[in-house]
């Protein structure tokens, strides 16, 4: 039985950080991902603390399941931060790099979407974008995901004081997109500090 | 009881291989057969592979490799389906019912269409000796093997009133690299056939030994302490040779000194993919690897302009000491050569303005308007021309 000890002890913290963790509503109006200031239109789920692999800071929403619409939004991504976490120690995630170019930071989001498994990223229709006395960029996204379902996506990189805020929708490109593109382009737009 | 265990251990060693019959061309399994179940299996998975998202469509690439198969296996050259997959680590495979996913860090690396050749021949030696159903039956009978010796071990242990427990993993351990070591027999026979069939197709005898030379190399070169123990780590739980030992091997196989190769069309064919590829080979950040691949795509002297380029992505995101004034180098080279992108002169222009060199990275930036006019980022690049003027003034 004491062979076994270690494996009950793990299960019961981890019954117990399952009993903790579960996916909330983010009603309409204002939500705060750390110190970044949003307006939602609608209701969406908060599905931050069961998604594994996110980088602290980060936050995800969906309306109707992650494979369906997800929106990422982070804190200030610090110098030599990822958005997500790597699967193991020696996995190389793409970080955000102080004194980054406006295009490395879109390359940023690119490269972290490809890290997602999502196949032929594309990033076009670089706009300006700027809000909360920070400048950066808003972007339009193309990619595939390994089954061969075609995404769209927006996606929005604010640099403030050397912290990088980052929003990203993505949805399949049939429908979905569509649907819910505008209420995205909106919560992008909302951004405050 | 240490006699027991040695027993014990011999005995699921001894259980491996069992050896399936090579598949004439056309074949078919019977549809009550495992191997029929095997097949099912791989038309789900290549039903998958088609519909998915990492098949490239490239009319003039899939007709090459494809092509390259058939000159290796002209008996199942009808049966065969290539695809290529962007993937980019080297490798590829082939199923029991004739899908090879041939991925594109393979195509990126293989130094000419002998080294391909060779790739080709190996995998196509699995299918035609169905090595799949041969490691399936291997598997199963070993597994079988292990359970007997396990539970006879325990009873005896029983029986006698000792603890076996330690003996019983022995034999679980045993059972485990007896099937690792039977697919490693696999891999030096496909090897073997590879060689074998690319040398009767025309083919470089010394395609295989180059071609894991280079592996060697990649491997040696990597930023991470794991991947570089991998290359020269034996271990029974192994599923592939040591590189040193296929060398080695193919090394008795070719004749002292002979020579050969086909007319080689690789670098033809996968040259319109280097720049994607090399971009998903960066996204692995692994950039000791990246730089040896661009080494051994610059050996021949073709394709400098991107090659460069990318030495230059490779250091911009590295980002250790040294790297800007490497990377700003590395474009610079690039932009000499006609066949450097249009991103050379802006990264180039970044470079600079990181170096502190204004005048130059206001020439680099214009250029790059200049031979990017529809550039999505123009404006991008027109406040950092903006911002450098301002900064000079």
């Amino acid at each position: 039985m004491k062979k076994f000890a270690p494996l009950v002890a793990a299960f019961l913290i981890g019954l117990a950080a399952t009993g903790c963790a579960s996916i909330t509503l983010a009603p309409a109006g204002g939500y705060a991902a750390g110190s970044a200031g949003y307006t939602l239109g609608q209701n969406w789920s908060d599905l931050t603390a069961v998604m594994p692999n996110r980088g602290p800071g980060i936050h995800i929403l969906t309306i109707d399941g992650p494979l369906l619409n997800r929106l990422i939004l982070t804190d200030g991504i610090e110098d030599g931060a990822p958005i997500l976490r790597p699967a193991n120690r020696e996995q190389r995630m793409p970080v955000h790099r102080a004194g980054a170019s406006a295009s490395e930071q879109v390359e940023f989001v690119v490269d972290t979407l490809a890290v997602m498994d999502y196949q032929s990223i594309e990033a076009s229709g670089l706009r300006r974008a700027a809000r909360a006395g920070g400048t950066g960029v808003l972007f339009d996204l193309t990619a595939r995901t390994p089954e061969g379902l075609n995404v769209s996506g927006l996606a929005q990189v604010i640099e403030v004081d050397g912290r990088l805020y980052v929003a990203i929708f993505a949805a399949p490109t049939e429908h979905y997109f569509g649907v819910y593109q505008a209420e995205a382009l909106r919560v992008m737009e909302s951004f405050r500090l | 009881m240490r006699r027991l265990a040695l027993t014990a251990a011999l005995a699921v060693l001894a259980a491996g291989p069992v050896l399936a019959q090579s598949r004439p061309p056309g074949q078919r399994p019977d549809p009550t057969s495992v191997e029929a179940g095997l097949w099912r299996e791989s038309d789900e998975m290549e039903r998958g592979l088609r519909n998915g998202g990492l098949v490239v469509e490239d009319e003039a690439l899939n007709a090459y490799v494809r092509d390259v198969a058939c000159r290796v296996a002209p008996e199942y050259c009808e049966e065969v389906r290539v695809y290529v997959t962007s993937q980019p680590a080297l490798n590829a495979s082939v199923a029991p019912n004739g899908m090879i996913d041939v991925w594109s860090g393979l195509l990126l690396r293989a130094g000419s269409e002998d080294e391909l050749a060779f790739v080709l021949g190996h995998e196509l030696g699995h299918y035609a000796e169905n090595h799949t159903v041969e490691r399936w039956t291997n598997i199963k009978i070993t597994m079988g093997v292990t359970m007997v010796v396990a539970v006879g071990v325990g009873v005896a242990g029983a029986y006698y009133g000792v603890d076996t427990s330690g003996f019983v993993d022995i034999a679980y351990y045993g059972g485990l690299a007896a099937i690792f070591s039977f697919s490693r027999a696999q891999e030096s026979q496909a090897d073997e056939m590879g060689y074998l069939r690319a040398v009767a197709a025309g083919y470089d005898p010394n395609a295989g030994v180059n071609l894991w030379t280079y592996v060697i190399s990649e491997t040696a070169a990597s930023d991470l302490p794991s991947v570089r123990r991998q290359g020269s780590w034996g271990s029974a739980f192994r599923s592939h040779p040591l590189n040193v030992d296929r060398i080695q091997a193919l090394r008795a196989l070719a004749p002292e000194g002979e020579t050969g190769g086909a007319e080689d069309r690789h670098r033809a064919a996968v040259r319109p993919f280097l720049g994607r590829w090399l971009r998903e080979d960066l996204r692995r950040r692994d950039f000791g690897q990246t730089l040896a691949v661009i080494n051994r795509l610059q050996v021949g002297g073709d394709d400098y302009g991107v090659l460069e380029f990318y030495r230059g992505e490779v250091h911009r995101l590295r980002r250790q000491d040294g790297d800007v004034r490497q990377a700003r180098d590395a474009y610079a080279r690039a932009v000499d050569y006609p066949d450097a992108p249009a991103d050379a002169w802006r990264e180039l222009g970044e470079m600079n303005r990181r170096l502190g060199e204004h005048d130059a990275a206001l020439t680099a930036f214009q250029t790059y308007l200049d031979r990017a006019p529809e550039a999505e980022d123009r404006w991008l690049v027109e406040d950092a021309i903006s911002s450098l003027q301002g900064a000079s003034t």
